[in-house]
């Protein structure tokens, strides 16, 4: 889901995700084709930021 | 699979980038083969390295064999995409100076490590080529000027710019335009994902400004899950209390 949401951010090409299997290379191949409605973006974008580690 | 525009490079590059920081360590070798053939099943035609992926202690995991007795992850990407290779874009890195002093973005470094990439990948060329880090001691200009002639060699189609602050992509921008060099940054890779956004303040918009594409790398670090915890009551989205994990694993 929120591969879907970073891929409709602007700018945004393309997402660099790792695999180490096949059948987690095909999990994030689908995520990227989920649609998400635009109340569902919005709330993923209003989720607290923060600093990743 | 979706594809976007790659930035100004009119090339179409699939929404999902194949990362192969960990190629040789998890997936080991002979799996990654098979990753990167599953992912060319999917559509998927992006594939992105580096120099140091794979066989540095940055990817020291227990269980896998020490650093050098592993195999370098463009090596084992390289293999896999036989027979594929102009059906693919490849965008591979050098600067990350983490384990090797003499790195860095210098013309006499950046030549020796495309000439070792090139290798590596078993190609004549690079679609895409990264910075892989600032490098504060060389003058983005001298890295320009090695990338332009570089590019005008052949040996690179476009060059970019990862983990490069906003001002710094401009800067080549500006550079590259007042040299008319080959080698305006085509797009920027930055860590980016639902938690870590701090691209969003300066990096898209003069993206979006200049007609850059980014790359985000997606990846979910481990430090993901205390700082959701420590920052949130529950989960704007779902209303799970954090502490469960639900809204983490629903989310992600």
């Amino acid at each position: 889901m929120w591969l879907a949401w970073l891929l409709s951010r602007p700018a945004v090409a393309s997402a660099i995700v790792g695999a180490e299997t096949e059948v987690e290379v095909t999990a994030n191949a689908t995520a990227a084709d989920v649609t998400l409605d635009q109340a569902q973006l919005d709330a993923l974008t209003a989720l607290p930021a923060g600093k990743d580690s | 699979m979706e594809y976007s525009l790659l930035g100004p490079t009119g090339v179409k590059v699939s929404k999902i980038c194949l990362g192969t920081a960990t190629f040789g360590v998890a997936p080991d070798a002979q799996e990654a083969g098979r990753v990167v053939h599953a992912a060319l099943d999917l559509g998927i035609n992006f594939f992105d390295t580096a120099n140091v992926y794979g066989a540095t202690l940055t990817f020291d995991r227990a269980g896998a064999p020490p650093a050098t007795e592993r195999e370098p992850a463009e090596q084992i990407l390289g293999r896999a995409l036989v027979g594929r290779r102009d059906d693919v874009v490849i965008a591979t890195k050098s600067g990350e100076r983490r384990f090797d002093p003499a790195a860095g973005l210098s013309r006499r470094y950046i030549i020796h490590q495309v000439e070792h990439s090139l290798r590596r990948l078993g190609t004549d060329y690079i679609d895409v080529y990264y910075a892989h880090f600032p490098d504060p001691d060389t003058p983005l200009e001298q890295t320009l000027m090695v990338y332009d002639d570089l590019v005008r060699q052949g040996k690179l189609r476009y060059v970019a710019l990862s983990n490069h602050p906003a001002w710094q992509v401009t800067q080549a921008l500006w550079i590259a335009d007042d040299r008319h060099l080959a080698a305006a940054p085509v797009c920027a890779q930055v860590k980016y994902n639902l938690i870590d956004r701090a691209g969003e303040d300066e990096l898209a918009p003069a993206s979006q400004q200049f007609g850059l594409s980014i790359v985000p790398l997606a990846r979910w670090m481990a430090g993901c899950w205390p700082a959701c915890r420590s920052r949130n009551g529950s989960s704007p989205v779902t209303g799970d209390s954090p502490v469960t994990g639900d809204w983490w694993v629903r989310v992600h």
